[in-house]
């Protein structure tokens, strides 16, 4: 009888502190959970500046309650320093394929995953057949572009036509190169008469040599904003220029008379695009507004205001974009007149040598 | 099967010492396997340590050279002739042979003069000459790749000041880091184990896979790492417990520049059925020996109890089948003071007494033959005269039985004679 009561009285005392343990589990349990709050999504984005509309940050901030954070650069080899320094800093970034290839080979690119980023059938794919990332495996086309010649046509009488102009010694001073060695240095090829990725030792020290004789008539090398700045206001009345920002400026600015045109030996051919780098801490944000600029609506009101071409099916945006700038040759030149750069490595520390000369 | 009692003897003991001595090595086995995973875990973090502080020299000194090139006075003079610059820094590489490029560059990014040109990127925004500038301090990059010809390399930024201490540019002292992974290459593992760097962001940056470099370092090793030394880690990989020592790189000059120096994380990973293998044998050989001597002695154990009581029965069992045969003069020989002694002794005794008992019943049988012989003789003597007698007695006997047979007779006929006169009587009535 005795040792039934034990046995029940130990039983109870078990039973308890069961019941006890349970409730403290599942008490912290969901003081777990309720730490563990969905922090609000936060995106870092480095790119060019102006290079988005106005609303394009702030409607995808809207739709998605992520925070976008918006770094600029001038140039990206910046870009790629800053990247290569901590592939963790931004989510996402911009640059042409050229860079992109590089730094994949540099292994600073995250693939991307396609999955995430449906809207990748809106692109007109066939743009993309020579390009160095076909399959869009580690970026995302954004637009796509090439380099032309800006002038102050209130200052320059004379019929510009290719880039023989920029070394016309009456503009002496007056003249400004684009800061990224890889497009002066194509152009100047170009001129040349060869191909804007040539890794021909004796024709990159051609435009090399070409490049220093020009050296003492140039203003500076500048970045895209500067050159339309001092183009602006008259420091400079003759420079390089990317077609997009040219036709911008001239929309922004109807009273400066700037004037932009396709040189007549060609240009080079770029397509910009997105990239996630190896580091990123928010991909998944970073796929999700890469499909949210490939939407239509979206994308067409970016090339309206930055005036890129669009790599987007032409169906899926001519009712969007001004008619014009569709239309227009300075955005859409023929395959003829420009030549993209495929891989480049190989010759790259003869345009860096350049790049030292020119900027002694 | 029925197994006699040598067999038996020595099989036994045998079968039960392997048994105990089985169970004993199993339970000794299992017991110091944790105790040989700490051992070796903590061994392996050792090995990190040491890999840690030969890859540190090695980083210590490109600290070292890159402050002493950089205050060299044709290196200070930037005014100097851009190509005997250049000349000038390809000897210094034939020197100085853990550089693959020295590179300097003016306060704005500008490279002044490069031995080989080969940096992709701009230099004004680069982090670490960026860094090296403000702190005006030696500071070391983090592994990156270059592309002509395509390596990995890590960069020395040294700041150039001019007489007046003033500072003017930056050197750059590019180190392939294939020195480094000379270090890691050379460390002796067994078959499947290897070193594995990563830096701060779990990013590889040393492995024998040298496709795996710059990707993420697996999350059991990089998610669970904790500073200091000495540490080691049991992760399981495909189905495989792999033990983990590690050891985080000492900054690379901890004395004077702690915050600008990379910290990586040196790893040596061994399968652990690898790295206890031959702790393992160890424990075999010594479980087999202990097993074998066990076995010799209760062989001979076996053996000797086999010859005093196996011998000593079958002496018994001799004697027995003497004696059973009639041979009661056989004694068996008592060898021991023992009980197979003792055993021998009694039944010694017994067949004493049964060979005694024996001689007795042969005299008591004979005597009783005797006195049965002559008894025999008495009766056969009053049987004789006993036959005289009888015959005597019978005649008489029979001479007047054949008295009462011819009486009765008699009777008989006079008895018929009176019943016919009365039957002649009474019919005449009639």
């Amino acid at each position: 009888m005795m040792k039934k009561k034990v046995i029940i009285f130990l039983f109870s005392i078990l039973f308890t502190a069961g019941l006890f343990s349970a409730g403290f589990l599942i008490f912290s349990q969901s003081n777990k959970k309720n730490e563990q709050k969905p922090e609000k999504k936060e995106l870092n984005i480095y790119n060019w500046e102006n290079y988005f509309a106005p609303e394009t940050l702030s409607d995808f901030e809207k739709e998605t309650g992520t925070k976008v954070n918006l770094s600029t650069f001038e140039d990206e080899e910046i870009m790629l320093s800053d990247v290569q320094s901590d592939p963790s800093m931004y989510d996402l970034i911009v640059a042409s394929d050229e860079v992109f290839w590089r730094m994949n080979e540099l292994k600073l690119l995250a693939n991307v995953d396609k999955n995430n980023i449906p809207n990748l059938s809106n692109l007109h794919q066939k743009l993309f057949d020579k390009s160095t990332d076909a399959q869009h495996n580690f970026s995302i086309p954004y637009t796509w572009g090439t380099t032309g010649i800006i002038y102050n046509a209130n200052f320059i009488k004379d019929n510009i036509k290719d880039w023989g102009d920029l070394w016309n010694p009456n503009y002496k001073g007056k003249i400004a190169m684009i800061n990224n060695k890889f497009t002066i240095i194509a152009c100047t090829l170009k001129y040349l008469g060869y191909h804007v990725a040539s890794a021909n030792e004796s024709e990159l020290t051609m435009a090399g040599n070409k490049l220093m004789e020009q050296k003492p008539l140039v203003y500076g090398y500048l970045d895209p904003m500067t050159i339309i700045e001092k183009i602006k206001n008259g420091d400079v009345w003759i420079g390089q220029l990317y077609n997009g920002d040219a036709l911008m400026a001239i929309e922004e600015n109807p009273d400066s008379n700037l004037k932009f045109i396709l040189p007549e030996s060609g240009s080079d051919f770029y397509i910009d695009a997105f990239a996630i780098p190896r580091d990123a801490k928010n991909k998944e944000v970073a796929e999700e507004f890469l499909d949210y600029i490939l939407r239509p609506d979206v994308h067409s009101k970016i090339i309206n205001y930055v005036r890129y071409a669009s790599p987007l099916k032409k169906e899926l945006i001519e009712n969007k974009v001004d008619k014009v700038l569709l239309e227009d040759p300075l955005t859409y030149p023929s395959d003829e007149k420009v030549e993209g750069y495929g891989e480049t490595s190989k010759g790259n520390n003869i345009r860096n040598k350049i790049w030292s000369e020119l900027n002694k | 099967m029925k197994l006699n009692l040598k067999t038996r003897l020595i099989t036994l003991p045998i079968i039960f010492t392997l048994l105990l001595f089985f169970v004993v090595s199993c339970l000794i086995y299992f017991q110091t396997r944790e105790l040989l995973k700490n051992v070796v875990g903590t061994g392996l973090a050792a090995v990190a340590r040491e890999k840690n502080i030969e890859i540190n020299s090695l980083v210590k000194r490109g600290y070292q050279d890159a402050k002493a090139l950089s205050s060299i006075p044709l290196i200070k003079d930037f005014a100097a002739d851009t190509n005997i610059k250049e000349q000038y820094l390809n000897k210094i590489k034939t020197i100085y042979k853990t550089y693959d490029d020295i590179t300097l560059i003016d306060m704005d990014g500008n490279v002044l003069t490069s031995s080989s040109y080969t940096h992709e990127g701009d230099w004004a925004s680069n982090s670490w000459f960026r860094k090296a500038k403000q702190d005006q301090a030696v500071v070391m990059s983090d592994v990156y790749l270059m592309l002509t010809p395509k390596k990995e390399v890590t960069s020395f930024f040294a700041p150039v000041k001019n007489d007046q201490e003033k500072m003017i540019g930056v050197l750059v002292l590019r180190m392939p880091i294939d020195k480094i992974w000379e270090i890691s290459d050379n460390t002796v593992l067994t078959r499947s184990g290897y070193v594995m760097g990563f830096n701060e962001l779990g990013r590889i940056i040393i492995h024998p896979d040298k496709s795996k470099i710059f990707e993420k370092a697996p999350d059991n090793i990089f998610g669970k790492i904790e500073k200091g030394d000495n540490k080691y880690l049991k992760i399981t990989e495909n189905g495989q417990e792999k033990l983990v020592g590690y050891s985080n790189i000492l900054p690379s000059s901890a004395q004077d520049n702690e915050e600008n120096s990379v910290k990586w994380f040196i790893a040596i990973i061994e399968p652990s059925s690898e790295s206890l293998a031959n702790l393992n044998n160890i424990v075999i050989i010594q479980s087999l020996m202990t097993m074998l001597l066990g076995l010799i002695s209760i062989l001979i154990i076996s053996y000797l109890l086999n010859a005093r009581v196996v011998s000593g029965l079958s002496d018994v069992y001799e004697g027995t089948i003497k004696i059973s045969t009639g041979n009661l003069d056989y004694r068996i020989p008592v060898k021991s003071n023992d009980e197979i002694g003792r055993l021998a002794r009694t039944f010694n005794d017994m067949a004493e007494k049964i060979k005694h008992y024996n001689n007795n019943l042969q005299q008591l049988v004979s005597d009783r033959t005797k006195e049965l012989e002559e008894t025999k003789n008495n009766l056969e003597s009053i049987n004789d005269n006993l036959t005289k007698s009888n015959s005597v007695m019978i005649g008489r006997e029979l001479r007047m039985l054949e008295l009462k047979k011819e009486i009765e007779l008699f009777k008989k006929s006079k008895k018929d004679q009176e019943k016919g006169k009365r039957d002649g009587k009474n019919k005449k009535l009639d």
